[in-house]
């Protein structure tokens, strides 16, 4: 379990895999045990990183990636100008990836 | 277009935000640099995954909604040529450029634009939330639902007696829709509660009872919780919170039957 968990969160990582998860049903992915576990384990490891992370970085994921904000928007709301959102977002998306990897060649992510 | 020059703009196009020139550059240098495409294939994976994963950071949608068209109206305004506002490139102009779209939507928006900033950044994740949803969770996992399996109140009621030292209310609810499936004792931070065990339409609604001795002020009355609805209220001296998958609003309709059951074999909220 902790190996199977592990293997998916860093295969997860590769767009193959991606793409393999988004084929799979939706309403068959949310009902399987297994992966209502995997997803929940998941989540919880993902939630913890981007706590980790500055939160001016923090600031520039959330806005773009949980409510769909352009730069632009996200520019007027926090008052900065649309490059530092860009790299602020940039910035963001390399440290989540390295804590990720770390995290799983660490095998903390169970 | 190389390697160190290309650095953020993977991030723009991956947004959709580059202009068509521009992504042109950066996707050729995709296509000639490996360690680049990997970077932005790993980066796009990321992304996916976060959006799929329903972290919950994200403002409520009628907030979400006030925002952008805040937004909107004020871009749309700033393009109007007014004869009381300064001259473009002005010192003037360039220090109101920042405030102004604070200032010409006005305070609702403003508002709106900071709880929006509160609601994703500050989002305290409530420990009790948290614990309920587990609870909820574990309940169907474990194929752990139910203690006393019966549709009857009459049944379920009782059978909490001398295992808990309250008496929760499990008012009939058929009338509206929700189906008395059981119930269990379950615990939440460590203390026992009585879980209740509903369903509509196939979904499984866990209403956990507890006495009000720990602090609650971590529940909201409402809240989402890893795309869960939780709803919490008091009612007969006990907190009550119902959780499960179904729209918010149904929680809701069973507060409120909770409350007021209907009077023909409902089940007054009395005291324990």
């Amino acid at each position: 379990m902790v190996q199977a968990g592990l293997q998916s969160l860093d295969a997860d990582l590769s767009a193959a895999d991606a793409n393999r998860v988004e084929d799979v049903d939706q309403t068959e992915m949310d009902l399987d045990p297994q992966r209502i576990l995997e997803r929940t384990v998941k989540r919880d490891a993902v939630r913890e990183m981007i706590e980790e992370l500055p939160v001016q970085f923090r600031e520039a994921l959330v806005l773009r990636e949980m409510n769909d904000l352009s730069y632009r928007e996200i520019a007027e709301l926090t008052g900065m100008p649309i490059g530092t959102v860009m790299s602020r977002l940039a910035r963001a998306r390399d440290l989540l990836r390295k804590m990720w990897l770390e995290r799983a060649s660490a095998g903390v992510l169970l | 277009m190389n390697c160190s020059t290309v650095g953020s703009w993977v991030d723009a196009l991956l947004d959709g935000e580059l202009d068509p020139k521009n992504a042109a550059e950066v996707e050729a240098h995709l296509e000639a640099c490996t360690a680049c495409k990997q970077q932005y294939e790993a980066k796009r994976a990321l992304s996916s995954n976060m959006r799929r994963l329903d972290l919950g950071y994200t403002a409520p949608e009628s907030l979400r909604r006030r925002i952008t068209a805040g937004l909107e109206v004020a871009q749309a305004d700033s393009l109007e040529p007014g004869s009381t506002r300064p001259r473009p490139g002005s010192a003037a102009a360039a220090q109101r450029g920042r405030a102004r779209w604070f200032v010409l939507a006005g305070w609702p928006v403003a508002l709106a634009a900071s709880a929006l900033l509160a609601s994703v950044l500050l989002q305290q994740r409530s420990q009790e939330a948290d614990e309920v949803v587990a609870a909820h969770v574990r309940s169907l996992l474990a194929d752990h639902l139910n203690d006393v399996v019966s549709s009857s109140h009459h049944t379920v009621k009782p059978w909490f007696a001398g295992k808990i030292n309250f008496a929760p209310p499990v008012p009939d609810l058929s009338s509206q829709g929700f189906e008395l499936v059981g119930g269990r004792l379950d615990y939440l931070e460590h203390q026992q509660v009585a879980a209740l065990v509903y369903r509509k339409h196939g979904h499984i609604i866990n209403v956990l009872a507890s006495l009000p001795g720990r602090d609650t002020a971590g529940l909201p009355q409402t809240a989402r919780v890893q795309g869960y609805a939780l709803r919490s209220w008091k009612q007969a001296g006990l907190n009550l919170v119902a959780v499960s998958d179904i729209d918010p609003v149904e929680l809701a309709n069973l507060e409120q039957g909770f409350e007021k059951p209907v009077a023909a074999g409902g089940e007054p909220p009395g005291n324990p």
